[in-house]
Order: C-alpha cells, then structure tokens, then sequence
C-alpha cells in the first residue's frame, strides 16, 4: 500500500526538543481501500514565469475526481534559495517553494476549475521540480 | 538562528515499479538562509460540523511564508476534515475561496502557506459532529 511519512524536529526552536513523526496510508475515499491509480514521479524545468497546470480538474466533468483522494508531492529542485515556485489552486496561492523545499497535501478536486499549477519566481531561467500525484479517479486528458 | 528539518518519505508502490521518495529541507525564512524561528503547536477536538477558521492569516501576514502541518488524529477511517482556503465572517459563516482537499483518520499534510491576505486563512470542517482531534503546527 502507498504511504507517506513526515518527521519535524528541531534542537532549538522551542524551549524543549520539537520531534513530529507520522505515517499515513494513501486510501480511497470513505474507504481502507488503498489508492491505486498514480503518474509517478516526474521532473519537469519549468522555463517561463508563467503558470504551468501540473494537475488538471478539467475532466472533472465527467466526476471522475470529484470528492475523491489524491496525495500530491511537489519539490523544487533549485538549489539557488532565493529561487522559488509559487503553488496555487484555481488560482488561489497556497504558498511558496524555495529551493530544496517540499510540499504533500490532499487534492479533492472539488470543481472542475481546481487545477494546481506553479509559477517560477523567475522567468527565463531553468527551475527543475518534481511532482506525483496517487489518485483513484482523476485521469491526465 | 532554530533549525528546523522536515522530512518526507513516500512509498508509492501502486504501480508495478515502486517509487520511494525521500526528501529533507531546513525551514527557512523566505529568500533566506535564517532558520524560522517561531511555532505554534495546537490540539483541538472538533465537535461540530461548522468550519473552523483554524490559522488566521494576520498570524503570519508578516511573513507571507510560512509551513503547515496539519493532521487529522481520528481513529475512524470515515471522518474526515475538508480543508480550505477562505476567510473568517463571522462563526460558522467563513467564506470558502478554494477548498483544497480532504483528511481522513490519521492522514497529515504538510504545505508552504502564504497567508498575506484576507482570504488566506485555513479553515477546517470535520464531516461529522462526533469528537475528531485535529492537530496543527505552523512554522513561521
């Protein structure tokens, strides 16, 4: 079964040591059924400062992906920390990306306008990421 | 100057190649080599269905970046918290911007969060009004 594991510590910035550790397995859902579709990880350079559309909720017109579970990881790959992506949804921004930083969240696709897409900080330099995406009814026109 | 560390990994083994994934940062402060220095650690347990502005953005507006962890800590595989961008008007009444996905018992995500304007805040609303502990952390 696909699963995800996230561990947080820190020394020193609290006034005790910080250590968070969890892992979770990717189901359908409303289900313990064990997501079962999935794109792989892929590495993309991103080459314009427009926004790129990673995950497309078009098609979710035939419901395919609506209220259903999917994990999605994004890393940016620059090793330049001044470099960013920016991560929106239906164009609303989640956040950034620095260099070398990573995110895993959820994506119900709860219209078909909640595409994901990310936009390089700069354009006309070369910003590799790498992205998956674990479904169960979402498919890539 | 805190350090900070997340770390991923991820078994993808869906297809009939199994991808492992294993990823590592240190927090840092946007364009920046300086470590985050602040965190807030929350438990609450939901007990309602009404959406829950749980991390307002003036909380971080200072910032505009910021991470997440949020886990929903239910022990029932059918509960769920829906998360969403929006803004708080009032109790029980926010305004979804953009709703980004579900978690499910014992599912975590961890995001950068910008929060710099009204209608970036998060906001949580459980499935069911049986208790649901949600935890959170955010990184500034």
């Amino acid at each position: 079964m696909p699963t995800a594991s996230i561990t947080l510590t820190s020394a020193d910035i609290a006034g005790d040591p910080v250590n968070v550790s969890k892992t979770s397995t990717c189901y359908k859902a409303d289900s313990t059924t064990a997501l079962d579709q999935t794109n792989g990880l892929q590495r993309l350079i991103l080459t314009t400062g427009g926004a790129t559309d990673l995950y497309d909720a078009a098609n979710a017109t035939s419901s395919l992906g609506i209220n259903k579970n999917a994990k999605v990881y994004i890393k940016n790959m620059s090793t330049v920390t001044t470099e960013f992506i920016t991560i929106t949804i239906n164009a609303t921004p989640i956040g950034k990306l620095y260099g070398g930083q990573w995110l895993f969240m959820p994506w119900s696709q709860n219209d078909t306008s909640a595409d994901i897409k990310v936009t390089a900080s700069a354009a006309g330099k070369d910003m590799p990421i790498e992205h998956m995406l674990m479904h169960e009814g979402y498919f890539n026109d | 100057m805190p350090t900070t560390t997340a770390t991923v990994s991820i078994t993808n083994d869906i297809a009939s190649v199994s991808t492992n994934i294993s990823a590592s940062f240190n927090l840092v402060k946007a364009a920046s080599i300086e470590g985050m220095d602040e965190m807030t650690s929350v438990r609450k347990v939901l007990k309602s269905t009404n959406q829950v502005d749980l991390i307002v953005d003036a909380t971080a507006a200072t910032a505009g970046h910021s991470f997440v962890y949020i886990s929903n800590a239910s022990t029932v595989s059918t509960d769920f918290i829906t998360v969403t961008l929006g803004a708080a008007a009032g109790a029980s009444s926010e305004v979804i911007v953009e709703q980004i996905g579900r978690l499910y018992a014992g599912d975590w995500m961890f995001i950068p969060w910008n929060g710099v304007d009204d209608t970036g805040d998060i906001i949580v609303k459980p499935n069911t009004a049986n208790e649901m502990p949600i935890e959170y952390i955010l990184i500034v």
